[in-house]
């Protein structure tokens, strides 16, 4: 075992981190399934520690945004079990503007009793209008955050089947620059609000920031090339790359596979009230197929400078 | 003075009103029947607990923990708990809570929000009882209790329970003693603004948690509370129900890490709902111990050894179950009307051979 390795285990709260972040319906739950196989394949973690990571995926899956439900840890920072625990009261007599002062002095320590991965799963914005220009997510003991986005108009159509809304929904969405996720204030939930603004300020937020590592990945390159894409995040983190390893660990998470899982542990039976299930195609360029052309416009005109600058055709 | 937890609280500079007060008889409270012979003698004999206002800048210094966070540090008989912007508790030696104030804007029910929950639940914790996180009704000179994580949807359960004749024990801290009986807490459910709204409560009529917050405190004459310690009967983990109830699904709840092959105890109740046995007794364990209140505090206060015994004790004296809480409070409400929670965990293990057959396989 590496030293590294070896001192981590002796004082777990000094174990590395990382952040997956990305704009809902991006990659990460992707990118997670194939960490997890990667390493369990490289034989990296005891059974038990696969089996809570698979776990908390499903868990996360089958919650969506809505459902409140037993999270076994906190693997997603937004989570208020994990926050609760460090904050030592409980976070839902906070408000949400006073949280995200707090939030990024919360998260470097492990969750008490989490047995899950370090790969914390991060739909905020770095910062948002009441963190008083901090972090929401703590950046102490981090070691990168590797940031996965995907076309603002494959994003629409993917949420409209994730929250049962109407793509011109989901459009606004992602153009309203006061966009978050659990934002009620009138309701209690398992996770806490999380802002993302418009579509744009989620990508720079993450991608200029200049506290963290970066690996930028995108959707796209991951199913057109992913030997290379997986190789590059399993590199960025410091897990084995051989190409045999690779190879496998791709061929396992591959959309149809965790599809067919999803299917098989009963994902598409238990799915929140409302929404479909959580691998449901997959592929890219449905934006431009069932968006109206005046949506796609509006998203492609709002989001031209950034889209090119990462390497997206206008078209 | 006011009482709670078998304890009398003396706090001469912040009223604790969300405590019980001897001797008031409240509009729905039946402390002052006749016949209740706990509280007769049996105050003088509770040891007291005092609450008092302190200067920081006088506590003694309190060496980094292993366990301590950004906000939280804790020794054997100490724990100190920073709530930024608000106050700063001390709690040591099961018999002291200092508080300070931030500044002279904080209001008392800020600090009482904070206190209430967090600093009672360490002293509690320092006196070497079990205190989980959830609440506590009765009936029939029963009590169940039921545990879930924030927005689980505890609280909207216990209001809909008390309206059905339920009585309050305890909520958010529920505290239980060694013979089994659960203490009686805070006499005060909270609610979110679409809960309160569902219930029919008007929230400007109600008071705010704290100031700005759409949660709302139901206490006084609002609550029926039960004043003596009671029995527990059964333990229910509380998740809100998904669309699809099946058997499947319910090992899949109780499993927790999902590896979807549970082996759950499924038992029907009403509308299809479902209350499940935990798949073994390994996940019993764990579920609890995750329920525990603030296992960080336990853990940093030395307690976690102590702690370990009386949850198996628990576990071993009490039936478990996971609770499926339909969506919605209409729902809820009827459904609570073809179930009876003091006996559903019962059933639900004498269910039908097959499932006990499952059961004793896997425990």
């Amino acid at each position: 075992m590496p030293a590294l390795a070896r001192s981590w285990r002796r004082s777990p709260n000094l174990a590395p981190y990382w952040y997956l972040a990305s704009y809902p319906k991006s990659g990460n739950t992707w990118c997670r399934a194939f960490i997890t196989e990667l390493r369990r394949l490289a034989q990296l973690d005891q059974p038990e520690v696969t089996a809570a990571a698979e776990g908390e995926e499903r868990e996360q899956r089958l919650q969506g945004f809505r459902l409140n439900r037993d999270l076994a840890t906190g693997s997603i920072v937004s989570s208020r079990l994990w926050l609760d625990d460090q904050l030592g009261i409980h976070s839902s007599d906070l408000s949400f503007a006073e949280l995200d002062r707090l939030r990024g002095r919360i998260g470097h320590l492990p969750a008490l009793y989490a047995e899950a991965l370090r790969y914390h799963k991060v739909h905020d914005a770095f910062t948002s209008p009441d963190s008083a220009g901090q972090p929401v997510v703590s950046t102490k003991g981090c070691a990168g955050v590797v940031y996965v986005m995907r076309h603002p108009a494959d994003v629409a159509v993917s949420l409209s089947h994730f929250f049962r809304w109407d793509v011109g929904r989901c459009v606004e969405f992602l153009l309203n620059p006061e966009a978050a996720l659990c934002q009620s204030a009138k309701r209690g939930g398992s996770q806490v609000r999380q802002f993302m603004g418009c579509w744009a300020n989620h990508v720079m937020s993450w991608c200029q920031q200049g506290s963290l590592p970066l690996l930028r990945l995108r959707y796209e390159d991951l199913l057109a090339n992913p030997h290379e894409q997986f190789r590059r995040l399993a590199a960025f983190l410091g897990l084995p790359d051989g190409p045999d390893l690779i190879a496998a660990a791709v061929g396992n998470t591959q959309f149809d596979k965790l599809r067919a899982k999803e299917h098989q542990e009963g994902g598409f039976h238990e799915r929140p009230v409302g929404c479909e299930r959580f691998f449901r195609n997959g592929r890219s360029g449905e934006g431009r197929e069932q968006l109206q052309p005046a949506q796609f416009d509006q998203l492609q005109s709002r989001f031209a400078v950034l889209l090119q600058r990462h390497g997206y055709p206008l078209i | 003075m006011r009482t709670a937890f078998g304890l009398n609280w003396r706090s001469p500079s912040l009223e604790l009103h969300e405590f019980f007060r001897p001797g008031c008889t409240g509009a729905s409270t039946s402390l002052g029947r006749p016949g209740l012979g706990f509280q007769a003698g049996g105050l003088r004999r509770q040891p007291v607990i005092d609450v008092v206002e302190a200067d920081p800048a006088h506590w003694p210094p309190l060496p980094p923990g292993a366990h301590d966070t950004a906000f939280v540090t804790m020794g054997l008989a100490e724990l100190r708990l920073n709530v930024e912007g608000i106050g700063q508790f001390r709690v040591w030696g099961g018999h002291t809570i200092a508080w300070s104030r931030c500044h002279p804007q904080v209001g008392d029910q800020d600090l009482r929000t904070f206190l209430l929950s967090s600093a009672v639940g360490a002293l509690l914790i320092q006196r070497g009882l079990l205190v989980l996180h959830g609440n506590a009704l009765v009936k029939d000179g029963k009590a169940i209790v039921c545990l879930g994580h924030s927005g689980a949807g505890k609280s909207t359960l216990a209001y809909a329970l008390m309206r059905q004749g339920w009585q309050l024990l305890a909520d958010d801290l529920v505290a239980i003693t060694s013979d089994g009986r659960v203490l009686p807490g805070i006499p005060r459910i909270k609610l979110w603004e679409d809960a309160a709204v569902a219930f029919g409560l008007v929230p400007s009529q109600l008071q705010p948690v704290r100031q700005g917050l759409r949660k709302y405190l139901i206490s006084g004459s609002a609550i029926d509370l039960a004043p003596q310690p009671v029995p527990l009967q059964s333990i229910y983990f509380i998740h809100r129900q998904r669309h699809g109830i099946s058997a499947g699904h319910c090992a899949g709840e109780a499993n927790g890490v999902g590896n979807g092959v549970g082996h759950g105890v499924v038992h029907g109740v009403g509308n299809g709902q479902s209350i499940c046995l935990l798949p073994s007794q390994q996940q019993a364990a764990l579920r609890l111990r995750n329920h525990a209140f603030r296992p960080r505090f336990v853990r940093g206060l030395g307690q976690e050894g102590a702690n370990f015994i009386a949850l198996a004790r628990l576990q071993r004296s009490t039936r478990l179950a996971s609770l499926a809480v339909p969506l919605g409070i209409p729902a809820m409400a009827r459904w609570l009307e073809t179930v009876d929670l003091l006996s559903a965990a019962n059933s639900a293990a004498q269910g039908n051979a097959s499932s006990s057959k499952v059961l004793a396989e896997v425990s």
